[in-house]
């Protein structure tokens, strides 16, 4: 039976065979969608500019720079990385490290992100942080696990304070708030 | 605290365009990649020269008549895949407009009687003056892969749109394909439509929109294949060469007695006895046949995983890319590869119908050897643009203190602190 129609099973195989590479590579094109959608989202030209920006509503063209602490001078708000918990019980990799905050930035693994936290825990759009009558805000935009003010769970939008810690999954983070607009730390 | 003396990144100067939104780091593009598409041209070479010297000494008295053809043509190649390295990519996005035009109407040139000239049944070739013939239609692809990738990114949302986004990409698809069917020279037309098909559909395309075209271009390619009488010949060789092995089935099934031939270590570099006018065009889509013969499965093993690799740091081009036309592009470069290598492995393993497409930088062939390696230098450069700022890791892997090479700016340092080079 079978040898009688070998000629059209093996016709069968070979275009299962080319079906399976074709499949491959719709999977492939589909990953790679995703991929460069991330880059259409608000907020994802995330290119460094320069001088003092004041957090303020109306600069929603502001971007964000990412300076080493030992810089010379900080100017403007930041957000700075704590010492936290990193995959696998380490000490997490981003810990001591310092975004400005220029206007409104989203938060996550993404590479779109303004901010990007390469942790496997961070969603990767994670959370918005915006200006506001003065203040610094923080928005979850629906992360698996979560943005912390202290120990309560972000939902909706609550208030940035020097005074307490911010945590976008396991990353903790505080914003330092430049006083003195001059510069000094 | 780990902290390094790091200091702050320091922004190029671009020298075409200080606009303040448009400075980004630059460092040394991807050696790996590099390397692989060196190897490549390598392997491709001694595989053209092994494959061509019969045909050569036979057709034009000179075993050495191919070779030294795409000898030249892979030094116009390195010239081009160097220049096209060093400038900034993000430059093409304001040029693409030029570039498509002049694309365009080299097409249109081709088929003027006198200016185009015809080989093999299909006028694609153009001939100015001195200069050794070239055909447009392998750059157009890089033209339109340009131009769309700049289109495509500055559209943004709009590309759902059935008038603004839709309509305009067909037409402009439509033209390129079209000036290409007139050649005519279906598989290159084929090759433009999945390309730039790619390019729509990851960009962000509606899927019905996709599905829509992807079914009518079907449904063109189908009728195309019931009217022509040896594109319905082709498709007889795939199902059954066995039943006319002198006539339909000879190219499908001597493909397969050199592949058998060969075995799993090859019969030696040089060897082949397919090459001896059994394959037809053993040096150009046949070569990997030869290639099975004379090196056996590892041969062929080793091109496909080379050419794997070269995907796979175009994928990770695309995914450190910083703005959406790098990525773009980079999925264009990387869809012209992928579905040429496709369709030309596919046929020569008789897993597809055989369709005359080259293997990219492997085959015999100056335009599209020089085509190709212009374009690697496009996403090269789209390389040299990536973040490095400890995204995914990429930029971990990367080793700290790069060589520069004489021509390229010497990357600056990751400055990020503790994170690079660290724990992984």
């Amino acid at each position: 039976m079978l040898q009688d129609n070998w000629p059209l099973v093996l016709l069968g195989l070979r275009i299962g065979v080319a079906a399976a590479l074709y499949l491959f590579l719709l999977i492939a094109i589909r990953a790679l969608r995703a991929e460069v959608r991330a880059r259409t989202m608000p907020y994802a030209v995330a290119l460094p500019t320069y001088g003092v920006a004041t957090p303020s509503a109306s600069a929603p063209t502001a971007l964000v720079e990412v300076v080493p602490l030992d810089a010379p001078a900080r100017v403007g708000d930041h957000l700075e990385v704590l010492e936290y918990t990193g995959e696998g019980g380490e000490p997490g990799r981003l810990a001591g490290r310092s975004y400005a905050l220029r206007g409104p930035a989203l938060i996550g693994r993404n590479v779109g992100s303004t901010i990007v936290l390469p942790e496997r825990q961070v969603s990767s759009r994670h959370a918005r942080v915006f200006p506001d009558r003065g203040a610094w805000w923080v928005e979850d935009l629906g992360s698996t696990n979560g943005t912390y003010i202290g120990s309560r769970r972000v939902s909706g939008r609550e208030r940035l304070d020097p005074s307490t810690e911010v945590r976008f999954g396991p990353v903790v983070a505080r914003l330092v708030r430049d006083t003195a607009k001059n510069g000094a730390r | 605290m780990m902290r390094s003396a790091a200091s702050q990144p320091r922004v190029s100067q671009t020298r075409s365009n200080p606009a303040p939104s448009q400075r980004v780091v630059s460092h040394a593009p991807d050696y790996l990649l590099l390397t692989t598409v060196i190897m490549l041209c390598v392997i491709g070479l001694i595989a053209v020269y092994s494959a061509s010297y019969a045909l050569g000494a036979a057709e034009f008295k000179d075993a050495n008549y191919f070779i030294k053809k795409q000898a030249f043509a892979l030094v116009l190649g390195v010239i081009a895949m160097t220049i096209t390295t060093m400038i900034d990519y993000r430059i093409l996005m304001r040029l693409s407009p030029l570039i498509m035009f002049v694309a365009l109407v080299a097409l249109a040139l081709v088929l003027v009687p006198g200016i185009g000239r015809e080989q093999n049944g299909a006028r694609s070739w153009i001939a100015i003056g001195p200069l050794p013939p070239l055909q447009p239609s392998e750059f157009a692809k890089l033209a339109v892969l340009i131009y769309l990738s700049a289109w495509l990114a500055a559209k943004g949302d709009l590309l759902h749109d059935l008038a603004l986004g839709v309509l305009p990409f067909v037409s402009m698809v439509g033209i390129v394909g079209a000036l290409i069917l007139l050649e005519p020279d279906v598989g290159t037309a084929l090759i433009v439509a999945a390309i730039t098909g790619t390019l729509f559909f990851i960009a962000g395309a509606k899927l019905m929109h996709v599905v829509a075209l992807a079914g009518s271009g079907l449904l063109m390619l189908t009728l195309l294949i019931l009217s022509g009488g040896y594109r319905m010949d082709r498709i007889t060789a795939f199902t059954s060469a066995e039943s006319d092995p002198t006539g339909v089935g000879f190219h499908a099934l001597q493909l397969m007695v050199a592949f058998g031939s060969g075995g799993f270590g090859g019969l030696g570099l040089g060897v082949s006895r397919q090459k001896f006018f059994y394959v037809p065009g053993a040096h150009t889509d046949g070569i990997l046949a030869i290639i099975g013969e004379e090196l056996g499965y590892i041969g062929v093993f080793l091109v496909v995983s080379l050419l794997l690799l070269l995907l796979y740091r175009g994928w990770v081009a695309v995914r450190d890319a910083t703005d959406q036309f790098g990525s773009l592009l980079a999925v264009g470069i990387l869809a012209w590869i992928a579905f040429q290598s496709l369709v030309n492995i596919g046929g020569v393993a008789r897993l597809m119908p055989l369709t005359g497409i080259p293997l990219p930088l492997i085959s015999y062939g100056g335009t599209s050897l020089i085509a190709t390696m212009g374009a690697i230098g496009v996403l090269l450069s789209v390389t040299r643009y990536t973040r490095t700022d400890g995204v995914g890791a990429e930029a971990a892997a990367r080793p700290q203190q790069r060589r520069s090479i004489p021509g390229f700016r010497r990357a600056p340092r990751p400055s990020i602190g503790p994170s690079i080079g660290g724990t992984r």
